[in-house]
């Protein structure tokens, strides 16, 4: 899976979320910039990510993330050691 | 000892920085252990005695780490290791903190026949037990990569977080404690540092401990305080606890940043907040930090995967049902509230604190679950309404924070809905009425004494009040700097940000040197007792 191609499921995994049907992300998006993202919408994110992308992050990998680029890049990691 | 005494900023700090950067010039490693040596001079001025448990504490907690980086094969025996870990950690801890409270409520009830003393907690226990229980979690999560003793000992004992924080992660602090740059001197990092450390002193000495009688009478006497005084009492504390336990925070940071080292935010103004989530992000925020990583967000993943994995929506639409939101935010946030508030002591006070915090996350993701959803920022009013509120639920769990009983946070409750009666307002408009009275003839100095005497708390209230929801915090002044590890979003306005001026040069020392001079009463932090 490409970076864009995540990017756009994130899309619509965060617009389900924050149930928000024209939010924008982009892989700097962070916390910051949406003040529904709190640790229970981190938390909601993370599952409806290992759903969506079949894969399964640590612990701590939930809670070490600054940005939507971050979790972009480890979907991809994870989605190559499955592979 | 304390950081607010002069044998620490006087001779306690000067030499351990000239060793530190002396060695540092030398060899970075002997400049580690020096820190490491003078944290347990710092410790041990107190009771040298419980140098011994935190030696203990940090050998037994090192050795259980080697011992889960060993099995990182074998995850079963990796599981093992850790339990038995955790157990101990928490075992020293109760052993200290709780057992008395128990012994003490099962001889109560006539179960035991003896009930024991009270037993000195060793100070900072609550913050080195966490502290390593965070880093062996860590070292199973996999996310441990230094493993020098002495840096670990560094990281545990380094004294400007020992005893009451900021609550650090291992892998926040390692980087910077193993590059060499930070071990040589920079000019930079002492004016910066002083800096924090002269606004934390004066937050402490100046304001905590000035408005720090008014909390203490009211606390003594709960059943006493008609409706004002109960007001006074509640907000008294408030703004001594932020005060006190934000100022002990700056100095920590002033104090690290002097040593080259970065810290953590853990104040970001928390009585700004416009709801008790925000309060929270801006309050005591490493401890935030830990319970939303150790402990809630194992619970929330574990509830929400399974209901996953059963096939049930989860997100916003889930949420949206009552069984959605029972499981996915009353259970897990209500839970952790109620540890955080259990963590700071036996007793069924802080329990209510934890529960009522819990009660108000909830209801604040029931508002944003089920109120009217805003496409735009809120307006000034509308934002001061929530920021009124929310401090007002902060300052009724204080009360039982602080009280020494349930019963005593009612009946100050109670003088706040004005079930005590209304003081009589005579004497507060005394000084209006001896001045508008022209036959009585007040000097300058007497109306000066009968005006700080009548309104003196009412004014240091309102003016501490301001301070917290008007000024910019240290964090925003030192802006430029960025001191914390975060760094800042939010800048102060020109004239208060912090800059290496001829200004500044002058105001910094002049606030360091009158807090200096207040410190003959040297009372000890607030959170010294966790």
């Amino acid at each position: 899976m490409t970076e864009t191609e995540i990017l756009t499921a994130l899309t619509a995994i965060f617009r389900d979320i924050f149930d928000d049907e024209t939010a924008v992300i982009t892989p700097e998006s962070s916390a910051a910039d949406f003040d529904a993202w709190d640790s229970l919408s981190n938390v909601n994110i993370m599952v409806a990510s290992e759903m969506r992308f079949g894969v399964r992050f640590k612990t701590s990998e939930v809670e070490g993330l600054r940005n939507v680029g971050e979790l972009i890049a480890l979907i991809r990691k994870q989605l190559v050691e499955k592979s | 000892m304390l950081f607010n005494s002069l044998p620490f900023i006087l001779i306690f700090l000067p030499l351990s920085l000239g060793g530190y950067y002396l060695l540092g010039a030398l060899r970075p490693m002997a400049a580690s252990a020096w820190l490491c040596v003078v944290s347990l001079i710092f410790y041990g001025w107190w009771d040298p005695g419980f140098v011994v448990l935190l030696l203990v504490s940090i050998t037994f907690n090192y050795g259980v780490s080697l011992g889960i980086l060993a099995t990182e094969s074998r995850p079963r025996a990796q599981l093992w290791i850790l339990a038995g870990g955790i157990v101990a950690n928490l075992s020293l801890l109760f052993y200290y903190k709780y057992l008395v409270a128990l012994l003490g409520f099962l001889s109560d009830y006539g179960l035991i026949a003896h009930s024991v003393s009270e037993m000195i907690l060793p100070l900072g226990i609550s913050f080195f037990t966490f502290t390593q229980l965070g880093f062996l979690l860590d070292c199973r999560a996999g996310v441990v990569r230094e493993r020098g003793f002495v840096s670990y000992v560094l990281f545990v004992t380094f004294f400007p977080h020992l005893i009451a924080g900021p609550i650090l992660h291992h892998k926040e602090m390692m980087p910077q404690f193993s590059n060499s740059e930070n071990y040589r001197f920079k000019a930079e990092n002492l004016s910066v540092g002083v800096t924090l450390f002269a606004i934390g002193l004066a937050k402490k000495v100046l304001l905590a401990d000035s408005v720090a009688p008014w909390a203490e009478e009211g606390f003594n006497q709960p059943a006493e305080q008609q409706f004002f005084g109960a007001w006074g009492t509640a907000l008294a504390y408030a703004l001594q606890l932020y005060f006190d336990f934000s100022g002990y925070s700056d100095m920590a940071m002033g104090l690290a940043k002097m040593f080259g080292i970065s810290f953590p935010l853990n104040f970001n103004s928390p009585f700004k907040a416009s709801g008790i989530i925000e309060f929270w992000q801006r309050f005591h925020m490493t401890l935030t930090r830990y319970l939303t990583a150790y402990l809630y967000n194992p619970i929330a993943l574990a509830v929400t995967r399974g209901r996953a994995g059963k096939g049930l929506p989860v997100g916003r639409k889930a949420t949206k049902t009552v069984r959605g939101f029972r499981s996915m935010i009353l259970f897990p946030t209500v839970f952790t509230m109620g540890l955080a508030g259990v963590w700071h002591g036996a007793g069924l006070q802080f329990l209510i604190f934890g529960l009522l915090h819990g009660i108000y996350l909830t209801i604040n993701h029931a508002w944003r679950q089920f109120g009217p959803v805003r496409s735009e920022a809120p307006r000034v009013f509308v934002r001061s309404v929530f920021v009124l509120l929310t401090f007002l639920c902060v300052v009724v769990a204080l009360l039982f924070f602080r009280a020494h009983s349930t019963a005593d946070a009612f009946a100050l409750i109670a003088g706040m809905i004005g079930l005590h009666g209304l003081e009589s307002l005579q004497s507060v408009f005394f000084p209006i009425q001896a001045l508008l009275n022209t036959q009585d003839v007040w000097t300058a100095s007497e109306m000066m004494r009968l005006v700080t005497e009548r309104w003196g708390q009412g004014l240091l209230i309102t003016l501490l009040l301001l301070i917290v929801w008007c000024a910019p915090n240290s964090n925003q002044m030192m802006s430029i700097y960025a001191p914390s590890l975060e760094g800042v979003d939010d800048v102060a306005p020109r004239w208060l940000r912090w800059r290496p001026t001829m200004t500044w040069a002058f105001v910094t020392p002049l606030v360091l040197f009158y807090a200096m001079l207040n410190l003959h009463k040297t009372a000890r932090f607030l959170y010294f007792q966790f």
